[in-house]
């Protein structure tokens, strides 16, 4: 019952990415929910038993996105799993903490969560003053989504082929970095790196991955840290050249090395996941966990996660918020020396 | 070329996706608030049960109806269904004033057919090459195609040259306000956390548009588009003759459609202004555009509907999506299991090109379609007794600007800058200024802050900002457009004198 391609291909980036792999307990306990049919946990809400009407998920970046696309791709196998239609709603705009504001406020009835990129909450942490949320009080992380190892590329027509060369290239040259918005994880890494080894890195700020792989692909900035997925069609056409992964080797490109192994300490990351009121009920939380565990082991679902280059993740409830408040404080300090918040 | 996948693009029930899109499309797209974006969104789940060929052409139906049924509210109402017919508002809504709305809706819809076939064809030959175009485009040329849209105001406004480039300011400054393009700084929000998230394209089109239509409505007796004759058909014979006439217009129109919308962060409304921009330097003596004159409905429908095949051109190939609502296709192509990119153009590539037929098909199905819902949309406005119009506009204004990002403070800013508009507009401010700025200006700054910190470092900043060949292009083309109205006032002068 066991999918077998589960661990072999996730354990390499796990190592540095997720908090543990899926572990044979989790699977199986999912499995055994999946063979015992319609064994999913039941809670009532009032006097009709859960779920009797829609479910909204609430996301807080554009259509079309990869959160947004997680959002959908889980809203169509949950649909299909409770027999109830799911409505996704992007509510986007001031990096995720409207989407984050919505459901914060929204009944803990088990009928509304929060598709989001951890990064956009502690970013907004980092960037926002006064938010009208705490993401630490209001909100109750419930579980990952499947984890992509990003690469680092440059542009195929500098002499650069190892982050070092590229440190190099900087030091003669004051070298440009992509990152898909200010704070996220890509500016974190550039900023890092420049401090580091003493070098000027220039963040070039995009919204969004592909317009700037673009610029990367056509020679007008000189490096970008990404996923896979998005920067496929600039690797295929030679017009960038990947020279070290975060978070792990990732099975679409097993050659290039990690910066770890490279002896470079980064930060750790940016983990897409879903999250319920924080007044929830612990029966809802559990039920929402189960749910998601139960489509991670779903054949049709990991094909298409690992197609799309993803390792499957699979933190239970019980360990998510204390291994989330980590991350969050590893991150917000790496930000903080990086000098992003004021 | 395969034909066969033609024969699989034009299948019973292909066609009837086909048919189905446009139509719903049309009527989406017609709704003010209600965008392509959208339209493609709500329908994108129900794809995941298709063939992916079938869930392609259903969405780009629906996409390039949309796109089309923009026009009729900008024509009927003087409010852009959708951004990308924002250029259709300037001579569209003349036009219907005039009693010529049938006319208008007509040319819009050959010229939106015809622009769709041209992008469609370039998707469909041209792909791949073409796709490099995304690749020339860096941050700088972005900040001068913003800044030749920009430069529209000074035609649009018409001797009111300060009122104009202040409603560009105007714009401008309400872009800015919310989280910075690029810095991420947030800016402008005066404490208030609901300003966080800025101002709405969508929402501020259907407010500066749309509002003081239905003001002026209420306020005034008289009915609100004027009938010339009894209305039983759209007078196409008389539109096919315009546009034959027009062909050059319609020919380059659609190209600079296909351009714009092959560039990732521009789209059919900047591809609109620019066609619309270049027909306007290219007038004819005795043409007046901005007062009704059918060229300008060529121009701007002719190119967005372009941008439809032309989006599709980096989405397919470079996996970056040319335009939002491909954005979203884009999605449901990964959910499908199809992997963009140059090889899906090589080889047995079944699925693209029979999507690309399917496209091709929809786009020559808007035609009997579009004037068929065309004729009764017209024919609906002009009957309908104004106490049941307005209400019914004003019910949609509300209904779609909360759809734009389900927020009820965006309805009071809709109905604020109604107001405003409303209001200025007695003095003479245009809403086309304001608009412009806040749909440009985005783009302008993005690329400005981009390309200034990428100069910086690599220390050119001037061989940044003037050094780059299309960068120049797009400088002279702007100088020109700057200087028309100056030069068509001295050519005038000249020709008093001379009599």
């Amino acid at each position: 019952m066991k999918n077998p391609r589960i661990p072999s291909e996730i354990d390499p980036p796990l190592a540095e990415a997720g908090p543990h792999a899926p572990s044979r307990r989790r699977v199986l306990g999912a499995a055994a929910a999946v063979g015992a049919a319609a064994a999913l946990p039941r809670f009532a809400i009032g006097q009709s038993a859960w779920p009797s009407k829609t479910i909204r998920i609430v996301v807080g970046t554009s259509t079309g996105g990869l959160t947004d696309n997680f959002a959908r791709q889980y809203g169509d196998f949950i649909s299909r799993k409770l027999g109830q239609p799911v409505v996704v709603e992007n509510r986007t705009g001031a990096s995720g903490t409207i989407a984050a504001d919505v459901v914060a406020k929204s009944p803990p009835d088990g009928y509304t969560f929060l598709v989001t990129i951890s990064t956009t909450v502690w970013s907004a942490r980092a960037l926002y003053s006064k938010l009208p949320f705490d993401p630490d009080k209001d909100l109750t992380p419930v579980t990952l989504f499947p984890s992509g190892a990003l690469l680092m590329a440059v542009n195929d027509k500098l002499p650069v082929k190892t982050p070092a060369e590229y440190i190099e290239h900087a030091r003669k040259n004051k070298a440009t970095f992509g990152t898909y918005s200010p704070a996220s994880l890509p500016h974190v890494i550039a900023d890092t790196l420049g401090r580091s080894r003493g070098v000027d890195i220039e963040p070039i700020h995009y919204k969004g991955e592909s317009p700037m792989w673009i610029d990367v692909a056509s020679g007008q900035v000189d490096a970008a840290v990404g996923s896979h997925q998005a920067m496929l069609v600039h690797l295929q056409r030679n017009l960038i050249r990947p020279v070290a992964a975060w978070g792990g080797r990732t099975p679409r490109a097993p050659e290039v090395p990690t910066f770890k192994e490279l002896g470079y300490e980064l930060v750790g990351g940016a983990y897409r996941g879903l999250a319920l009121p924080k007044s929830a009920s612990a029966e809802v939380t559990q039920t929402w966990s189960d749910m998601i565990a139960e489509i991670n082991t779903d054949p049709e679902f990991i094909r298409m996660m690992l197609d799309g280059g993803y390792a499957m993740l699979d933190v239970p409830v019980t360990e998510m918020q204390a291994w989330m408040e980590q991350k969050s404080q590893e991150y917000l300090d790496d930000a903080r020396n990086a000098g992003l918040i004021r | 070329m395969d034909p066969s996948n033609f024969l699989a693009a034009a299948t019973p029930l292909n066609l009837l996706f086909a048919v189905f899109g446009v139509a719903s499309g049309t009527v989406i797209g017609a709704i003010p608030g209600l965008t392509a974006t959208m339209a493609v969104a709500v329908l994108v789940p129900i794809t995941f049960s298709l063939e992916p060929s079938s869930a392609l052409i259903l969405l780009g139906a629906i996409y390039t109806g949309a796109i089309y049924g923009g026009a009729y509210s900008a024509i009927l109402l003087n409010t852009p269904g959708t951004p990308s017919a924002i250029a259709t508002t300037f001579d569209g809504y003349p036009m219907a004033q005039r009693g010529d709305g049938d006319l208008a809706v007509a040319l819009a819809c050959f010229a939106s057919v015809f622009g769709g076939l041209v992008g469609g064809f370039a998707l469909l030959f041209l792909a791949p090459p073409l796709a490099r175009v995304a690749l020339a485009f860096g941050p700088v040329e972005y900040f001068w195609l913003a800044i030749f849209g920009l430069s529209l105001i000074a035609s649009l406004s018409k001797g009111n040259l300060a009122r104009g480039l202040a409603g560009g300011a105007f714009g401008m400054i309400l872009s800015t306000v919310g989280v910075a393009q690029v810095s991420a700084d947030v800016r402008l929000t005066f404490g208030f956390p609901v300003m966080v998230g800025g101002f709405d394209v969508v929402t501020a089109l259907i407010g500066l548009f749309c509002i003081p239509v239905i003001i002026d409505l209420v306020a005034s007796r008289g009915r609100h588009l004027r009938i010339e004759t009894e209305v039983h058909s759209l007078r196409f014979g008389e539109a096919a003759g315009i546009m034959m006439r027009s062909r050059f217009n319609a020919v380059r129109s659609s190209v600079i459609g296909t351009i714009v919308g092959i560039l990732p962060g521009a789209g059919g409304s900047v591809a609109g202004l620019v066609a619309y921009s270049e027909a306007r330097r290219a007038a004819r003596p005795g043409q007046r555009f901005g007062e009704g004159e059918p060229d300008g409905i060529i121009a701007s429908e002719s190119a967005n509907n372009a941008t439809v095949g032309g989006g599709f051109i980096p989405t397919l190939v470079l996996g970056v999506p040319g335009t939002p609502p491909d954005a979203v296709i884009l999605g449901a192509l990964l959910v499908q299991g199809i992997r963009t990119g140059p090889a899906l153009f090589q080889g047995n590539s079944q699925i693209v090109h029979t999507f690309i037929y399917g496209l091709l098909i929809a786009t020559v199905l808007m035609l009997p379609i579009g004037l068929l819902i065309g004729r009764y949309a017209y024919k609906s406005i002009i009957a309908i007794p104004k106490a049941l119009l307005v209400p019914s506009v004003a019910f949609m204004t509300i209904i779609g600007t909360f759809a734009t990002r389900n927020n009820v403070s965006d309805i009071v800013i809709m109905l604020g800058l109604g107001v405003f508009g409303w209001v200025v507009g007695r003095f003479g401010f245009a809403a086309a200024p304001i608009v412009l700025g806040l749909i440009l200006g985005p783009i302008a700054e993005q690329g400005f802050v981009q390309a200034w910190t990428i100069g910086a470092a690599t220390g050119n900043l001037p061989g940044m900002f003037f050094g780059r060949p299309i960068s120049i292009g797009i400088i002279v083309a702007t100088l020109v457009t700057l200087s028309l109205p100056a030069l068509a006032e001295r050519r005038a002068m000249r020709r008093e004198s001379g009599r």
